[in-house]
C-alpha cells in the first residue's frame, strides 16, 4: 500500500514539477542583507517573480480536501554566500496566535539532500532526507511583541496563583516551546511522514510582514553552512525546492497544508 | 487499518495499529451513585498537575452533571450526533466506531472544541432533566433526575488520541497502559484534541503542546492510587489493574466488578476506544439514557447493584473503594470483613462489611453533660 502511494506520488510530482523553474540570480549584496532579511527591501523590486499553484495535501492523513491558499509567488537571490527566498501569498486574515481554536499562518521551503527525482516532496522518504526552513506567524510575533501569554488573547483571565505550576514542554526544551526565540525560522530535517525533527544547529534567518491581506516572508540560509544537516548549495549548480503554506484561519496545521512539489532551482554563477 | 478485538463491542474493529495490550492495564471504577460533585478530585488534580500558565481552563479531572452538564461544552452530544445510528444487537455493537466512521482524509471522527467550550466547566451543574410536578416535593419520589459524572482520561486500550497523532508523539506504556503525550516530541497540531472522543487531551496555548492526564504514574509506580482516587471523600473510586477478559481473576476486585459481575460499565463503549474507566450506572436514571451512555449491560448492572445487600462478595469488593491509598490487587472476605492485599500479598486494608454501631448514654456522668442538644 505504502509503495503504491509513493509510486503515485512520484508520477504526480514529476508531472507537475516540469511546469516550473526558478532562477536564482547573483546579486552583489552584503551578508547583512541576509542576516536580518527585510521582505520589503527595494532589492527585491528587480527580481523576477515565479508564480506557483498550490495543491491541497491529500497524500497522507489528516489531509485537506481543497487548497486553502491557491497561489504563491516566489523570488530568490544569492550573493555567493547566502541564498534568500521570498514567498508572497494572499491571506485576508493575519493569524499569529495559537489556541484550542486558533492556528498560526505559516510557510516552509524544502531542499532535497540527493536528487529530487528520487526524493518524495512530501517530507522526503526513507534514505532520501530533506532539509526544511519553516517560518510561522506566531514566531514572528514572539520576536516582535514577546512570547504569547494567555492575557494577550484573553485579557480578562484571572488566576489565584501560578506558583506551583509546571510547563513540561518548556522545561524539557521542546523546540516548539521557546520563550526566548531568536528567529522566526526553524531548520528541520525529515525522512518521511511523521519524522520532522528540529536540527540541532540553526543556521537560517528570516522575517515576515503581513500587509493589506498579503504575507511577504523571506527565508535565508548560507549556501555552505558546514552543518551536515544543510544540503550545501553552490553558485552555478542546480537543486530543487518544494513549498508549503498554512492558513491559520482555516485551522491548517501539520499535514493539513497546501503544497507545491519540487521545482528546479538554478543558482546563477557570479557575474 | 488493521482489525483488532474490542471486547466491549463483542467484535473486531478497525484501528490504525495492531492490537498490543500492555502487560497490565490501569483501570478505574467510579460509582456514580455515590458521587456528590464536591469536586475534591478536580481540585486535587488541578493543584497537582494543571496550575501552570496555559492551563487556566484545563481540568484533567472534572465532574459534570448529566444530562445538561458538559466539559467542554457539548463534548459528547456533538459526537453522538455525528456518529449517527449506534445500534446494538444484544451484546454486539452494530454501529460504527469513531475509527470506522472517520471521514475521508481523517483517521478519526472527531471535533475540535473552541476556547469558550472550555471556559464553563460547571455548565449545567445541578440542573435536572425536567420539571418537578407540582406538589411532588411532598409525595416522595419525583419523576425527574440528574446525576454526577466524574471524568478523567480513560487510558483507552485503543486510544483515539494516539491513533490521530501524525508524529507518534503519544504512546501507551507497556508496564501499566497509561497513555502519555511526549512533551519533547509534540508539535501542537491538536489532532489528539480533535480525535479524543472524551475530550481529555487539551491544548496548552503557552507551551503550544497538548497535555493530558498522566494517571498519576509516579504514584502508580510506587503502588499507590492516583490523587483523584485517594482524595475522593465520597469513596466512589477504586483504581487497580484490569486483566484481559479471558484472563480475569475473581479475586482481583476490578476484574470481579467489571468482568465477573458486569456491574461497572465503560462510558460510551460505542466510540470504540475500549476505555478503562468503568462506571456503576446511576440507578434512578431512565433506561434509554443509560443504554446510550453505558451500553447494553446497563439495565442488568442496575439490578445487580440494587441487590448488593444480599451479595456479600460484591459488597466486599465495593467496600474496598476509598479505604486505602494503596493499590489493591487481590481481595478476600469473611462474614464480617473485607480484606485487600497488595502485589506482594501483604494485607493493606481491612474494612467491616457493616459499620459498627455505638449507642452512647444520654447523659455523660464523667463530664457531667448531656450529649443531646435538645435536652
Amino acid at each position: 500500500m505504502k509503495r503504491i502511494l509513493i509510486m503515485s506520488g512520484i508520477l504526480l510530482w514529476s508531472a507537475l514539477a516540469a511546469a516550473e523553474e526558478i532562477k536564482v540570480p547573483y546579486v552583489k549584496l552584503e551578508n547583512d542583507f541576509f542576516a536580518k532579511p527585510d521582505p520589503k527591501a527595494q532589492e527585491w523590486n528587480t527580481i523576477e517573480t515565479t508564480n506557483i499553484s498550490m495543491l491541497p495535501q491529500n497524500i497522507t492523513m489528516p489531509s485537506l480536501k481543497e487548497a486553502t491558499i491557491k497561489n504563491l509567488s516566489i523570488q530568490t537571490l544569492h550573493n555567493n554566500k547566502w541564498i534568500a527566498i521570498k514567498l508572497v501569498w494572499k491571506d485576508p486574515t493575519k493569524n499569529v496566535h495559537v489556541e484550542s481554536s486558533e492556528a498560526s499562518d505559516a510557510c516552509a521551503v524544502q531542499f532535497p539532500f540527493g536528487e529530487a527525482a528520487k526524493t518524495s516532496p512530501f517530507m522526503g522518504n526513507k534514505g532520501a532526507m530533506v532539509a526544511i526552513l519553516h517560518w510561522k506567524g506566531i514566531w514572528q510575533n514572539d520576536i516582535e511583541k514577546g512570547y504569547q501569554q494567555v492575557k494577550d488573547l484573553h485579557p480578562n483571565t484571572w488566576v489565584d496563583t501560578y506558583r506551583f505550576g509546571i510547563q513540561a514542554a518548556i522545561d524539557k526544551k521542546n523546540p516548539i516551546a521557546q520563550p526566548d526565540r531568536k528567529t522566526p525560522v526553524e531548520e528541520l530535517f525529515a525522512e518521511g511522514f511523521g519524522t520532522l525533527t528540529t536540527q540541532p544547529k540553526q543556521n537560517a534567518t528570516g522575517s515576515g510582514v503581513w500587509e493589506n491581506g498579503e504575507w511577504n516572508v523571506v527565508l535565508a540560509r548560507p549556501l555552505k553552512s558546514g552543518d551536515k544537516n544543510d544540503p550545501p548549495l553552490k553558485a552555478g549548480s542546480q537543486t530543487s525546492l518544494a513549498f508549503a503554506l498554512w492558513d491559520g484561519a482555516a485551522q491548517n496545521v501539520g499535514s493539513r497544508k497546501n503544497y507545491a512539489p519540487w521545482v528546479p532551482l538554478i543558482l546563477e554563477k557570479n557575474r | 487499518m488493521t482489525q483488532v478485538k474490542n471486547w466491549q463491542l463483542n467484535r473486531d474493529m478497525e484501528y490504525p495499529y495492531e492490537e498490543k495490550r500492555p502487560n497490565r492495564q490501569v483501570a478505574y471504577i467510579f460509582d456514580t451513585n455515590k458521587c456528590i460533585a464536591c469536586q475534591t478530585c478536580t481540585v486535587a488534580c488541578k493543584t497537582t498537575w494543571t496550575s501552570g500558565k496555559g492551563q487556566e481552563n484545563m481540568f484533567w479531572n472534572n465532574v459534570e452533571t448529566k444530562p445538561y452538564g458538559f466539559y467542554p461544552t457539548a463534548w459528547d452530544v456533538k459526537l453522538l450526533d455525528a456518529l449517527k445510528g449506534q445500534e446494538w444487537n444484544k451484546e454486539t455493537y452494530e454501529g460504527k466506531t469513531v475509527f470506522e466512521a472517520a471521514p475521508a482524509g481523517e483517521k478519526v471522527l472527531g471535533h475540535l472544541p473552541s476556547y469558550q467550550d472550555y471556559a464553563n466547566p460547571n455548565l449545567g451543574e445541578d440542573e435536572i432533566a425536567g420539571i418537578v410536578d407540582k406538589g411532588a416535593f411532598f409525595t416522595g419520589v419525583h419523576n425527574v433526575w440528574m446525576f454526577y459524572l466524574a471524568r478523567i482520561c480513560n487510558h483507552c486500550t485503543y486510544p483515539a488520541c494516539l491513533a490521530a497523532c501524525p508524529r507518534k508523539a503519544i504512546y501507551k506504556r507497556e508496564e501499566d497502559g497509561v497513555v502519555l503525550i511526549d512533551q519533547t516530541r509534540c508539535r501542537g497540531y491538536k489532532e489528539c484534541v480533535q480525535a479524543c472522543p472524551y475530550k481529555k487531551t487539551f491544548f496548552n496555548m503557552v507551551t503550544r503542546t497538548s497535555e493530558k492526564c498522566i494517571g498519576c504514574y509516579p504514584l502508580l509506580e510506587r503502588g499507590e492510587q492516583p490523587r483523584c482516587v485517594q482524595t475522593c471523600i465520597g469513596k466512589i473510586r477504586l483504581q487497580g489493574w484490569l486483566s484481559k477478559p479471558n484472563e480475569a481473576k475473581e479475586d482481583n476486585p476490578l476484574d470481579y466488578i467489571v468482568h465477573f459481575k458486569k456491574v461497572a460499565l465503560p462510558l460510551y463503549p460505542q466510540f470504540g476506544t475500549e476505555p478503562n474507566v468503568y462506571y456503576i450506572p446511576p440507578i434512578h436514571v431512565p433506561r434509554e439514557f443509560l443504554l446510550q451512555m453505558f451500553g447494553p449491560h446497563a439495565e442488568e448492572a442496575v439490578k445487580i447493584y440494587r441487590a448488593v445487600k444480599s451479595d456479600p462478595k460484591l459488597l466486599a469488593a465495593f467496600l474496598l473503594f476509598g479505604n486505602t491509598p494503596k493499590i489493591i490487587t487481590r481481595f478476600d472476605f469473611t462474614e464480617k470483613e473485607t480484606i485487600g492485599f497488595n502485589e506482594k500479598g501483604e494485607e493493606i486494608v481491612r474494612v467491616p462489611l457493616t459499620e459498627p454501631f455505638f449507642e452512647r448514654e444520654y447523659f455523660d456522668a464523667k463530664l457531667n453533660v448531656y450529649r443531646h442538644n435538645t435536652a
